[in-house]
């Protein structure tokens, strides 16, 4: 028979790490090698023990699971993580894959499902809990249409200053007076003029009211059907 | 022979002669005396007294002088008189006094040279000297003169020290500037009236106050600046502060020239002469409307601040109560009948504990909901952007109002965790007043960071309403909704906007400063 997989627990609730520790104990192919109440512990843990896989919280007391999960693989990458979380929204789930978990799962589900889920991250498949799986393929569905405009990326990119500087090239304020109002030379100004037109790849400055007015920045009337 | 004169005659010469010796010896008497007399005043006269020759040379002086030069009479005598009082010019020339470059403007020699010129008197002529004392010193002098036409025509100059006296004028006129200065630039209404009531001044923020210019006010009693009835109550205050001199302070009510009520303190005190009889008072008026209105707010706020702790217990107490509570009781009774019920069959079993893992999920459920209402944790776990996506596709779901969220330039980062959780409420109070009121099938939300502040909008296309109304009905209407939004607002000092139109839907913009992660 192979050696049992050794699996480390993190999680603040001291009674359910006790139930999910008597399941795991249940199969005699796994068993616990640590338990943690918060993430610093977990950490400290998961670096001494090396376990095959950690049984991962995401709302811990000291710092966010998606955090702790980022310090584990960053320290020991061969280490397996299985989140256990309250949580069952998409965006959830979303941000413990992109941290570098292999498998999500509900703590409602933990009952039912923890020795599957264990099983299946440990063979190095990517597992989630099938009670969310319908929410993320829906998500999943309707996201080319959600996906946010080029517009909005570029204007995430732009700096505060030339946040600042956008709103009132697009209320049509000329470069001499948006240059006397912050206290700049109108050629600082035409530097950040051109800067926010190249991030938001626009030509001119009506384009550019135009793009402001669909954000919200200045009024228009959002009600164009 | 006969021509001798006789015993009588000469007897009478004699006599004649003691006569007229005696006289004499009065008269030099009578000299002494006035000499003396002279000498006393020269010696005590409070004044420089200088007696010069026509070459300007000093016959006489008085002590007066020797206070500032420190040197005896004696030496005095044959100086020129600018080098007698220690004129700094009177060295300026080898030749001395009246022959330097400033001799030819000093108006105390041109005006003794003109004296003795044409025997002209001149009473009290304003000059300035600079004497060489331990330091250098400009005094200001009155001077005059006269000629004394015997025995050799020499003039007589009385010169004044007004140094001090000009000097006190100049720290009255700065002193009076100041306070010029003072009344006109402090904002609070300032002015003051006769023992008759009549003003006598005022600042510019007293004009201002009661739309009048200051010489429509000057002169005038309360009676000429308003209708009787007001100006009674004025008039009374003032005979109150007269009769009992002092000071006094009331609150009051008074209309403004644009007929606005303000809520005022007036601060007045009596003015006295210096016998200590009233000549008039002085008053000072503070604005207060401002601030009582802020104390009634704070008041009101605190107030529905209790209010709205209360309805959060009350709701909190009453999910526990009905949904969980109930819940957890009803399981309690499921694993009893588990355990008394030994007869049961499998089926039986299996059917029982499929019922308690629902009701188990639904507990689960109720409670997560409920501490989520209380504080969202995936603010802090996802941050606002996501938590608020989060938040207005559940909200979609749930009431059947399309919303569309898009936030852009938001920079996490730079965001405290106060304005988080705001920024999260106001979208949550914005749409459950959509919710609730708007009957609106699409919301539009907008969050935009444009530093220095953060734009939130808030759009519906439900029925809209009429904006002055529903702020006048706001304030008395006790309903939470935009008004506790408004005062989120405020609170952070930001801005918020509504633009409505009956059946055409409502805007709202908020405004909110960026304030920097500490």
């Amino acid at each position: 028979m192979d050696q049992k997989k050794r699996i480390l627990i993190i999680d603040d609730h001291p009674l359910f790490r006790e139930g999910i520790k008597t399941i795991i104990q249940g199969d005699s192919r796994y068993e616990v090698i640590g338990e943690a109440g918060n993430a610093s512990q977990g950490l400290k843990l998961a670096r001494k023990l090396k376990p095959d896989l950690a049984v991962v919280d995401i709302s811990l007391p000291d710092m966010s699971g998606f955090d702790l999960i980022r310090d584990i693989l960053k320290y020991s990458p061969d280490i397996l993580i299985l989140v256990l979380s309250m949580h069952s929204k998409v965006d959830y789930i979303v941000k413990a894959f992109q941290a570098g978990a292999s498998g999500y799962l509900t703590k409602e589900s933990a009952a039912d499902m923890l020795i599957n889920g264990i099983e299946h991250t440990l063979k190095g498949d990517y597992f989630m809990d099938p009670s969310v799986s319908q929410q993320v393929v829906k998500k999943l569905a309707e996201l080319p249409d959600k996906k946010p405009g080029a517009f909005v990326k570029g204007y995430d990119a732009l700096t505060s200053r030339e946040q600042e500087i956008m709103v009132l090239v697009a209320s049509g304020m000329s470069s001499q007076k948006i240059a006397d109002k912050l206290f700049i030379s109108p050629k600082t100004v035409d530097n950040h003029r051109s800067r926010i037109m190249q991030k938001l790849n626009v030509s001119n400055v009506i384009d550019l009211a135009r793009h402001a007015a669909k954000l919200g920045l200045i009024d228009l009337d959002l009600w164009k059907e | 022979m006969d021509c001798k004169p006789t015993y009588e005659e000469l007897a009478q010469k004699v006599s004649s002669l003691e006569n007229r010796l005696g006289q004499a010896g009065l008269e030099v008497k009578d000299l002494k005396i006035r000499e003396i007399e002279h000498a006393a005043i020269l010696a005590n006269i409070p004044l420089f007294v200088i007696i010069v020759d026509q070459e300007r040379r000093v016959k006489n002086i008085s002590k007066t002088v020797f206070q500032i030069t420190g040197r005896s009479a004696e030496t005095h005598i044959g100086l020129r008189g600018g080098e007698a009082l220690q004129c700094v010019h009177h060295l300026d020339d080898p030749n001395g006094c009246g022959f330097g470059p400033s001799c030819l403007t000093c108006t105390v020699r041109q005006t003794v040279q003109d004296t003795l010129n044409t025997g002209k008197s001149h009473f009290k002529v304003e000059a300035e000297l600079s004497f060489l004392d331990d330091e250098l010193t400009k005094r200001n002098l009155l001077v005059s003169t006269a000629l004394l036409k015997i025995p050799n025509k020499n003039a007589l100059i009385f010169i004044e020290d007004i140094t001090e006296r000009k000097k006190g004028e100049k720290a009255l006129k700065e002193q009076k500037d100041f306070l010029n200065a003072l009344l006109e630039t402090i904002s609070n209404p300032i002015f003051y009236k006769d023992a008759n009531g009549r003003y006598t001044g005022c600042n510019r923020a007293f004009e201002n106050f009661i739309g009048k210019s200051r010489s429509q006010i000057i002169g005038k009693t309360v009676y000429d600046m308003g209708p009787k009835k007001i100006a009674d109550k004025y008039y009374k205050k003032d005979a109150e502060l007269f009769k009992k001199p002092g000071k006094q302070r009331y609150e009051w009510k008074v209309k403004r020239a644009e007929g606005e009520l303000r809520d005022v303190i007036f601060d007045k005190a009596t003015l006295h002469d210096a016998f200590g009889n009233v000549t008039g008072l002085v008053g000072v008026v503070s604005d207060i409307t401002e601030r009582k209105h802020a104390e009634d707010l704070v008041r009101d706020l605190s107030q529905r601040l209790i209010q709205a702790q209360e309805r959060e217990r009350q709701m909190i107490a009453c999910e526990l109560h009905d949904s969980i509570a109930q819940n957890l009781s009803t399981l309690k009774l499921y694993c009893s009948r588990l355990f008394k019920d030994q007869s049961s069959t499998e089926s039986d079993i299996k059917d029982l504990l499929t019922d308690a893992s629902k009701l188990l999920d639904q507990t689960i459920t109720a409670v997560r909901d409920l501490a989520y209402d209380l504080r969202p944790r995936s603010l802090d776990d996802l941050g606002l952007v996501s938590a608020l996506e989060v938040f207005c596709e559940e909200f979609s779901e749930k009431n059947d109002i399309m919303v569309d969220f898009q936030a852009a330039g938001i920079h996490e980062s730079t965001l405290n965790s106060d304005s988080q959780i705001n920024l999260y409420r106001l979208v949550m109070e914005g749409l459950n007043n959509i919710r609730k009121h708007a009957a609106a099938s699409k919301a539009i939300i907008r969050l935009v960071g444009s530093y220095p502040d953060i734009i939130l909008r808030i759009e519906d296309n439900g029925k809209g309403f009429d904006v002055k109304e529903r702020e006048r009905s706001i304030v008395n209407e006790k309903r939470m909704g935009l008004r506790s939004m408004k005062e989120r607002v405020n609170l952070l000092q930001g801005q918020m906007s509504i633009h409505s139109h009956l059946n055409k839907g409502t805007e709202i913009i908020i405004k909110l400063p960026l304030k920097d992660k500490q």
